[in-house]
C-alpha cells in the first residue's frame, strides 16, 4: 500500500486478533510490535521492549486502555508510548516525560490491522491504505511458514499449490500467456479445475471450469487471488499480506471468502477449511518448482 | 570470556566472568561415587566421591585413562583437579586461578550447619533461564513481586512504611526492607497460621558478587524467620542454577515442608520474563535501561559488577581490603547469634 508518504501501510494482523486485556506480539522484519486495543477500542502499536528492563511488553496485559508491562508494572500509553505509570511512586512524584517507548502508526480497516512502515509519519487522512476495501471477507487466519519471503513469493507463482489451496480446486501449471506486469504488480493466470477423487485436474481436459488469477505486488508484499469460472464470476478470493519474519521466516495473515451462492461452490467444503494457508510446507516440492513467471517477476523488481 | 575487554558502554550482565571465588557447585547430597557434571561458567565440573570424599575435576573420571585425553587447563593448574572443599551442605569448587584458593574466602552461613546437617525437603534445585547476574538483580529488585508473583505469596497491599536501604564493599552487596504494618501475605496466613492482620518485616539479601551467592534473610514478626541460600551458579551466558537450601527449623511444620516446594512455582514466575531478557542483554544496546528509584540497589549492583569486572580484565583478581568475604555476618542478617 504506497503512499504519498513515502512508506508501506502493511496489513500486520487481524482486527479478531487484538482484543483489549492482552496485546499479542508480531514481528515485522527487525521490528517487534506489541498490538492491543486502547479504552476506546482503537488499535495502538507499541516497540516490544519495555524501556526499563527489556521485557517484550507484549507479555503484560492492557489495564484501563494502557499497557502494563509484566516485570514492574511500568504502564504505557497507547498513542504516544509515554510510561503513564511507575508503581509504588507517591502522589507526589511524577513520572519524567522522556520515559516512553516508540510508538508506531496503526490503521485498522475491513478486518485488516495495517501499520505504517515510513521513516516520517503517514500523512494525516490522505494516507490510508484500501486493501482489500469493501469486500466481505469472513474467512481469515495467519500462520508462519519456515520460507523466506522473497522465496514465497517467487513459489506463489510458479506453484501456488505448494502454499495454498482451495478446498476440491486443483491449480494446473499451465500458465495463461505471459504475466502482465503494471503499476507496481505482477498479475498471472493460470488454468484450475476439480479435484476428483484426489486426483489433480486431468492434463487433458479440453477446456477448465476456472481460471485461477494471482496478483502479487512488488511493493509491499500482498498477494490477492481471484478464483473464477468460465463467465469471470468469482468463485473465492484471498487476500493475503507476506511480510518477514525473525529467523527467514514469513508472516502470512490473510483474509477470503467463496462465493458459496455459485453454482459449482456445492463442492467447496464449508467446515473443512475452504480456504487452507499452508503452515507446514513440503520442502521437496517447493525445491522441485520450475521456473515459470517469476522469471518475469524478478526482472521487474 | 569477555567479549569486550573496554570500559563497557552498557550493562552486559552476560559477560561478567568473574575469576577467583569458590561456587557452591552441588548439593553435598547430590555428590556419591557416581559423577554428576556441573557447569561454571563454561568450565565443566565433573564431581564424585572416592571413599566419601568430594573430588572435582575438569574431565570425567574414566577420561583420565583415556589415549585422547584432553589436556588440562589453567582453571587446575595442569592437574585437572579443582580445588574443592564441602560445608554448610555444598560442595565447594573453586573457579581461578587454583593457587589462589583459600577457605577464608567462603562467605559465611549463619543460619545453616557447618557439617550440612539439613533435611533433604529443605533443598531445592532451580534452573533459571538467564545469566547469572540477571537472575540476582531479579532478587534484588523488590518490586515485580505484585506483578509476577502475586498469586503466591500475595500482593504486597499498604502498608505503614516500607523503607529500603542497601550498604556494599567491592565484593558484597547488602540489601535491607523493613516494612511496618505490612498486611500479612496469604502464604503466612494459611500455612504459617499467622493469625495477625499485620506484620513487621525485614528482609535481608546479602549478595556475593563474584560468584552470585545469595544469603537471604527474611523475619516476620509476629512469625517467623525463613533463612535462605540461593547460589545463582553461572552456566554459560543464557542459563544459571540454583542449589538452594532453607532452614526452616523455626516455621511450623506444613509451612517448613510446602514453602520450599513454593520455589517451584516463583521460579518459572520469574522465568516468564527473565527467559525473554537475557537475549536483549547479549550485546551493548544503543538505548540504556531507564531505572526507577527502586532501582537503586540493583543499579548498584551493576556498577559494582561492572567494577569488578573491569579490575579483573586488568588482571588484578585480588580482594580489597574493605572485602573480607568471609565475614561473621550475623549481625549483618539481623540474626541474634550464629548456629554453629
Ligand atoms: S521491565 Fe517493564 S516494568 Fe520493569
Amino acid at each position: 500500500m504506497k503512499t504519498a508518504s513515502k512508506g508501506i501501510w502493511q496489513p500486520i494482523a487481524l482486527s479478531e486478533s487484538i482484543g483489549s486485556e492482552v496485546p499479542i506480539r508480531v514481528c515485522y522484519e527487525a521490528k517487534e510490535v506489541a498490538l492491543f486495543r486502547d479504552g476506546i477500542g482503537k488499535v495502538r502499536a507499541l516497540k516490544d521492549r519495555c524501556p526499563h528492563r527489556r521485557v517484550p511488553l507484549s507479555l503484560g496485559k492492557v489495564i484501563e486502555g494502557e499497557l502494563r508491562c509484566a516485570y514492574h508494572g511500568w504502564t504505557f500509553d497507547g498513542s504516544s508510548g509515554a510510561c503513564t505509570q511507575i508503581p509504588n511512586l507517591s502522589d507526589e512524584e511524577k513520572v519524567p516525560s522522556r520515559y516512553k517507548v516508540d510508538a508506531y502508526s496503526v490503521h485498522e480497516d475491513n478486518g485488516f490491522v495495517f501499520l505504517w512502515s515510513g521513516q516520517n509519519p503517514p500523512s494525516k487522512d490522505g494516507d490510508k491504505p484500501v486493501f482489500a476495501a469493501n469486500e466481505d471477507l469472513p474467512l481469515y487466519g495467519n500462520v508462519i511458514v519456515p520460507l523466506a519471503t522473497s522465496a514465497y513469493r517467487l513459489a506463489m507463482l510458479d506453484g501456488p499449490e505448494t502454499l495454498i489451496g482451495i478446498h476440491n480446486i486443483g491449480f494446473t501449471d499451465f500458465f495463461l500467456g505471459d504475466p502482465v506486469t503494471r503499476d507496481g504488480i505482477i498479475q498471472v493466470e493460470r488454468n484450475a479445475g476439480w479435484i476428483r477423487r484426489g486426483k489433480p485436474p486431468s492434463k487433458w481436459a479440453t477446456d477448465y471450469p476456472f481460471i485461477l488469477r494471482t496478483i502479487s505486488s512488488f511493493e509491499d508484499g500482498t498477494i490477492i487471488h481471484q478464483l473464477f469460472d468460465d463467465k469471470e464470476q468469482i468463485v473465492a478470493q484471498i487476500y493475503m499480506s507476506i511480510f518477514p519474519g525473525t529467523r527467514s521466516t514469513t508472516n502470512i495473515v490473510w483474509r477470503g471468502n467463496v462465493n458459496f451462492n455459485h453454482k459449482d461452490a456445492g463442492k467447496i467444503s464449508r467446515t473443512k477449511a475452504p480456504i487452507d494457508i499452508f503452515s507446514h510446507l513440503d520442502g521437496e516440492a517447493i525445491a522441485n518448482l520450475l521456473v515459470g513467471p517469476s522469471s518475469q517477476f524478478q526482472e521487474a523488481v | 570470556m569477555a567479549k569486550v575487554a573496554k570500559k563497557q558502554q552498557d550493562w552486559i550482565p552476560t559477560n561478567y566472568d568473574l575469576r577467583d571465588t569458590w561456587f557452591p557447585v552441588a548439593h553435598a547430597t547430590d555428590v556419591s561415587a557416581n559423577p554428576v557434571r556441573r557447569m561454571v561458567h563454561s568450565q565443566p565440573y565433573y564431581l564424585w566421591r572416592d571413599n566419601g570424599t568430594a573430588n572435582a575435576a575438569e574431565i570425567h573420571p574414566h577420561a583420565f585413562t583415556a589415549a585422547n585425553k584432553p589436556s588440562a587447563t589453567a582453571f587446575t593448574g595442569g592437574s585437572y583437579y579443582y580445588p574443592v572443599c564441602e560445608q554448610y551442605g555444598y560442595i565447594w569448587a573453586w573457579y581461578g586461578n587454583p593457587g589462589n584458593a583459600d577457605m577464608a574466602l567462603l562467605p559465611h552461613i549463619p543460619f545453616l550447619p557447618k557439617n550440612g546437617d539439613i533435611p533433604k525437603y529443605m533443598r531445592t534445585t532451580i534452573r533459571f533461564d538467564a545469566c547469572s547476574a540477571l537472575s540476582v538483580e531479579n532478587l534484588l529488585d523488590l518490586t515485580h513481586a505484585d506483578f509476577l508473583h502475586g498469586e503466591v505469596i500475595g500482593g504486597e497491599g499498604e502498608s505503614e512504611s516500607d523503607e529500603i536501604t542497601f550498604d556494599y564493599t567491592s565484593e558484597t552487596l547488602t540489601r535491607v526492607r523493613m516494612v511496618v504494618g505490612k498486611p500479612v501475605a496469604p502464604v503466612m496466613k494459611w500455612l504459617g497460621g499467622v493469625r495477625a492482620t499485620h506484620q513487621e518485616f525485614r528482609s535481608t539479601l546479602h549478595v556475593h558478587l563474584r560468584s552470585g551467592f545469595c544469603i537471604s534473610y527474611p523475619r516476620f514478626r509476629p512469625g517467623f524467620d525463613i533463612p535462605n541460600v540461593q547460589p545463582f551458579v553461572p552456566n554459560g551466558s543464557h542459563r544459571s542454577r540454583v542449589d538452594q537450601i532453607f532452614n526452616l527449623t523455626d516455621a511450623p511444620l506444613i509451612f517448613r515442608r510446602i514453602m520450599p516446594k513454593l520455589a517451584y512455582k516463583v521460579g518459572p514466575q520469574d522465568n516468564y520474563v527473565m527467559r525473554p531478557q537475557n537475549p536483549r542483554y547479549l550485546e551493548p544496546s544503543p538505548v540504556r535501561d531507564m531505572h526507577s528509584r527502586f532501582d537503586a540497589p540493583g543499579n548498584r549492583y551493576r556498577f559494582l559488577m561492572q567494577a569488578l569486572h573491569e579490575r579483573q580484565s586488568k588482571g588484578d583478581y585480588s580482594y580489597g581490603s574493605d572485602a573480607d568475604t568471609g565475614a561473621d555476618i550475623t549481625e549483618i542478617l539481623g540474626m541474634e547469634k550464629s548456629i554453629d
